[in-house]
């Protein structure tokens, strides 16, 4: 059985992607994309982390392992990133949009990042807070972007600008706790989402038509998933979907739990 | 004098030497500043790898010249970073190897061997990319070692660098095993000393400093002695090396998320095989997308190096430093702004367990959600050239050492830039005083500090 950080009751809304909704396509009519991602498999019993630095104020509340996150009612993987892959061989290509610009704000909160995947794109700003009472620092390791790795003093805030798209999810780390870790997708659309605790997630304002999708976990392979029931390989974690105006809910995707071996 | 000589297998067991890790050898380098001064013979092999010869009489070196003359055989090409094509491979869940095959062809096209590098400008978009490198440089830069008749040194980088640095920039000569911290992996495109914000690419007089200096506390000797007209031309190797090795791993990244590169090749229309034979194409009706997108990746690269001139870290002038302004950095480095003994430790002391690695490790472990002691997950990526994970520690800062200088300008930057590839992270500097920021004056406090740490005793 797995268990959930106490605050991961978060807003579906907040957590799925809204920032589609800002940017209009040149299709007059959009659709929704709507998977739900399960374990296939007994989730394991991953126990609250130990701190090895700062126990005195990490060590007051239980700082859980966010490396799978399965809900105990009904499997649902939580933080399973999905996005419009645009590549220039073998991508969807997108009609031109505006993006409109948007600060996200990542947490240094109770020693551990909220949200643990930020959902943001080429233009937008990450603005790093830090409400703990010691200091943190937030490692960007960006591949496109400038790396950047500030200091964050107990109740200071950082801006981080995303100049620039990268070409997959970037991971970010606190140095000084070692074990606080982050995701953040920074697209050059706004057709992103992650996963809730349900294991749900949805991308709305998708033009209609053959779109392709990229799959990522922080943890897990989603090479070989079963999609329905039927085992299905998605070569380089990709997958196709003929979207047609308003829903498309593409069921459930179970990922085996082998797919998290590294963990 | 200096020669260069073959090196029949007989030969090595004459000068017996102590081989490490060298399945063929290649090639030997002689160097000899005078007969006061004893003979060090080095064996390369393709990876870089030598052999640790001791010293010999002059005589028997001339006698072994003379048989192996004539035996002498290239390095014939760089070796491909195939730990990069690995991490890809498993960060983007696809095969590589096409990938990894088709940007071979690709780089010794445009960049050459390590005995005959070029610089390719042809795929230059302008005029200062293109005058990056000297082609002239490279050239007395690479290859076997040995001088002209006007005692015009060649094959630098060879004698001077490879052992630790290996063939390609990897940090992963021979040497390399032996030391702490690993030499430098300068395919990445991460330099840790410079003055130029962390982000940005070292300026030439920063990579021309590190060879003059070193970096006390780590294996990288001074190269004081080395002409500088030398210097200047490994200078230009470096940057060479650094930018073909910084291309590479992104392209082979491309490959995968621009090119569609799987367990397939994607067809001519994408190949970078076919890339290569472009000498130069002016309009994206020519060449393929394999050549497009390569060519913006090198021109991004050799760009950032263009940059580096302008992005050269702001030092206010230095106030006095005084009793006070130590007293004051003091307060400050145990404070919760800048916390630096939250690493550090009390006073610069050290002892704080903090279980981190540099970011040339993290790639193929931590990055990959891989725990680098998990010796299984980590074995194909050891396989594939990787140096053993090593725990990087927050320097002690009493009576330390400074590997990139310990003078209050440096220091001052290492403070508010970080130090690029590892934990060390920058602090944020305000115009006025708050709860959460520093000044300039408040940071240079703290170089006050903790250079008056390094005359304290460990």
């Amino acid at each position: 059985m797995s268990r959930f950080p106490s605050l991961s009751t978060l807003c579906f809304a907040a957590t799925c992607l809204v920032v589609g909704l800002s940017s209009a396509t040149s299709s007059a009519e959009t659709g929704t994309l709507r998977i739900k991602f399960t374990l296939k498999g007994d989730a394991k019993n991953l126990p609250p982390l130990k701190p090895n630095v700062d126990q005195a104020f990490c060590g007051k509340e239980q700082i859980p392992d966010e490396s799978l996150l399965v809900n105990p009612e009904d499997n649902g993987i939580k933080n399973v990133i999905v996005y419009v892959y645009t590549g220039r061989r073998g991508g969807t290509k997108l009609p031109k949009m505006e993006l409109k610009a948007e600060t996200h704000i990542l947490a240094n909160e109770a020693c551990r990042f909220e949200p643990h995947v930020v959902i943001a794109k080429k233009g937008d700003t990450i603005k790093v807070t830090n409400p703990d009472k010691v200091g943190h620092n937030a490692n960007f390791s960006f591949l496109e972007n400038k790396p950047a790795n500030p200091t964050i003093p107990a109740g200071g805030e950082v801006e981080i600008e995303l100049k620039e798209a990268e070409p997959a999810p970037i991971p970010v780390a606190c140095n000084i706790h070692s074990w606080m870790k982050a995701q953040i997708v920074v697209m050059d659309h706004p057709f992103s989402a992650v996963s809730n605790e349900n294991g749900v997630l949805e991308i709305s304002g998708l033009p209609t038509g053959e779109i392709v999708f990229r799959a990522n976990h922080e943890t897990g392979s989603l090479k070989d998933v079963v999609v329905n029931g039927k085992k299905t390989s998605w070569r380089a974690s990709r997958f196709e979907m003929d979207i047609k105006p308003g829903m498309n809910d593409m069921g459930v995707v179970e990922i085996p739990l082998e797919a998290f071996d590294n963990n | 004098m200096r020669a260069s000589l073959a090196a029949p297998l007989f030969l090595r067991s004459l000068c017996g030497g102590t081989r490490i890790l060298s399945d063929s050898a290649v090639s030997i380098g002689l160097s000899v500043s005078g007969l006061r001064q004893s003979i060090r013979l080095v064996e390369i092999d393709s990876r870089g790898y030598a052999s640790v010869m001791r010293c010999l009489p002059i005589p028997t070196v001339l006698i072994l010249c003379v048989l192996a003359a004539g035996c002498d055989s290239a390095v014939e090409s760089f070796p491909p970073n195939r730990v990069q094509a690995l991490v890809v491979e498993t960060s983007r869940g696809v095969s590589t190897e096409n990938a990894a095959s088709d940007a071979t062809v690709l780089l010794k096209q445009w960049f050459g061997t390590p005995e005959s590098p070029r610089w390719p400008v042809e795929h230059f978009d302008t005029e200062p990319t293109k005058n990056l490198v000297d082609p002239d440089k490279l050239l007395r830069a690479s290859g076997r070692v040995y001088s002209d008749e006007a005692d015009q040194h060649f094959g630098l980088y060879r004698e001077h660098c490879v052992t630790c640095h290996g063939v390609s920039g990897g940090g992963d000569g021979p040497a390399s095993l032996l030391q702490n911290p690993y030499p430098r992996d300068l395919r990445a495109g991460v330099f840790k000393w410079k003055s130029t914000e962390r982000a940005a690419k070292p300026t030439r007089s920063d990579l021309m400093l590190i060879l003059e200096h070193g970096a006390p506390g780590s294996g990288m000797p001074s190269f004081q002695n080395v002409a500088a007209e030398d210097l200047d031309a490994l200078v230009d190797y470096i940057i060479f090396l650094s930018v073909r090795g910084e291309f590479e791993r992104r392209l082979l990244y491309d490959a995968v998320d621009e090119l569609d590169y799987g367990a397939e090749s994607p067809g001519d229309d994408a190949s970078l095989t076919l890339a290569s034979s472009f000498t130069r194409v002016a309009s994206e009706e020519q060449g393929n997308d394999g050549y497009w997108v390569a060519r913006d990746r090198l021109n991004r690269v050799v760009q950032s190096w263009i940059d580096a001139e302008g992005e050269v870290a702001e030092v206010p002038p230095q106030p006095e430093n005084d009793a006070a302004s130590v007293e004051r950095g003091r307060d400050l480095f145990h404070g919760q702004i800048a916390n630096c003994a939250g690493c550090h430790g009390k006073e610069g002391a050290g002892g704080v367990d903090i279980v981190d690695f540099d970011d040339w490790t993290k790639e193929f472990t931590t990055r990959l959600s891989i725990t680098p002691s998990d010796r299984d997950a980590v074995r194909p990526f050891r396989k594939a050239g990787a140096l053993r994970p090593r725990q990087i520690h927050p320097r002690k800062l009493a009576g330390g050492f400074y590997r990139g200088g310990g003078d209050g300008k440096t220091l001052y930057r290492r403070l508010t830039q970080g130090i690029a590839g590892t934990p060390m992270p920058s602090v944020m500097v305000a115009e006025e005083p708050s709860p959460t920021t520093l000044t300039a004056s408040q940071v240079w406090d703290l170089v006050h500090y903790v250079q008056s740490l390094a005359e304290e005793k460990p």
